[in-house]
C-alpha cells in the first residue's frame, strides 16, 4: 500500500469517526440537563406547557392544590413530554 | 367544527421527535469505518471483500435504526431524570422534622408527586408506541375517537374522564 492509499484511509477513517461521534455527542448534549433536573416542564402534544413540578415545592406550604391540578391535566393529554427547567 | 376542537385535524402531534437526518450521517459513518477498517485489518482478501460488501447494508441499517434508539436513549434519560427528581423530593421531604407543622402537606405532596411522575412516564411510554406501532403519521384524536385501539396503554388517553 502506498501513502497515498494510506493517507486516504486515514482521512475516511478521521471523517467516518466524526460522523459517528459527532451526532452521539450532539444527542448527549441536548440531554445535558434532563438526566438530573432540579424541575421539570410538561408539555402536551402541541408543545403547549402544561405545568411544571419541582422538587423543592414540596416543602413550600402554599399552592397544595396546584399539583393536583396539574396531575388533572397530565390525565387528560394524549402525549406528555418532559423536559429539565 | 374545528372551533370547538381545540387543535384543527391538520396538525400534527408533537411526538418525540425522530432525529432521521444525522442518524443517516452516522449511518454513512459506519458505513465508511467498517470500509476502512476492512482496508486496514491484516486479514485473508475473502474476509476483507465481504466486509467491504456488508458495509452498504450496515450504513443504512444504521440510518433505520438510529432514529428509534436516540428516542429511546432520549425516554431512558428522562426516566431516569424523573427518578432523581422524585428521589430529590422524598429527601427533602424527609429533612422536615416530623414535629413541623407542613409535615402533613409535604407527605401528601410526595405521594401526589410519585402517581403523578408515574401518570408522565405512561404518556411518555404513549408516545414512544405512538411511533413504533402507528407511526408518525397518526391523525389527531384516532386514539380517543377510533373503534379501537391502536396499541399501547390507554392510561395516558383521555378516553374516560378521571373522577
Amino acid at each position: 500500500m502506498g501513502n497515498n492509499e494510506i493517507a486516504l484511509l486515514v482521512l475516511f477513517g478521521l471523517a467516518s469517526a466524526a460522523a459517528i461521534v459527532g451526532p452521539s455527542l450532539r444527542l448527549l448534549w441536548t440531554l445535558r440537563k434532563d438526566a438530573f433536573p432540579r424541575a421539570v416542564v410538561i408539555k402536551d402534544q402541541n408543545g403547549a406547557v402544561i405545568g411544571t413540578l419541582s422538587a423543592e415545592s414540596v416543602q413550600q406550604t402554599d399552592n397544595e392544590n396546584d399539583l393536583v391540578r396539574l396531575h388533572e391535566r397530565v390525565r387528560r393529554s394524549e402525549h406528555v413530554s418532559v423536559e429539565a427547567a | 367544527m374545528s372551533q370547538s376542537r381545540p387543535r384543527s385535524p391538520q396538525v400534527q402531534p408533537q411526538q418525540a421527535p425522530l432525529r432521521g437526518n444525522l442518524s443517516k450521517v452516522t449511518g454513512a459513518g459506519s458505513g465508511t469505518g467498517l470500509v476502512v477498517l476492512a482496508e486496514a485489518l491484516p486479514i485473508n482478501p475473502v474476509t476483507r471483500l465481504a466486509l467491504q460488501l456488508l458495509a452498504p447494508w450496515l450504513a443504512i441499517g444504521v440510518a433505520l435504526v438510529g432514529p428509534y434508539f436516540s428516542t429511546f436513549v432520549v425516554l431512558q434519560v428522562k426516566y431516569f431524570g424523573l427518578m432523581h427528581l422524585l428521589k430529590r423530593a422524598k429527601y427533602l421531604e424527609a429533612s422536615i422534622p416530623a414535629s413541623a407543622p407542613n409535615k402533613a402537606v409535604a407527605q401528601a405532596k410526595v405521594a401526589e408527586m410519585e402517581t403523578l411522575i408515574g401518570d408522565v412516564i405512561t404518556a411518555m411510554a404513549h408516545t414512544w408506541s405512538g411511533i413504533t406501532v402507528s407511526g408518525p403519521g397518526l391523525p389527531q384524536g384516532a386514539l380517543r375517537s377510533g373503534p379501537s385501539e391502536v396499541g399501547g396503554p390507554n392510561q395516558g388517553g383521555g378516553i374516560t374522564p378521571h373522577s
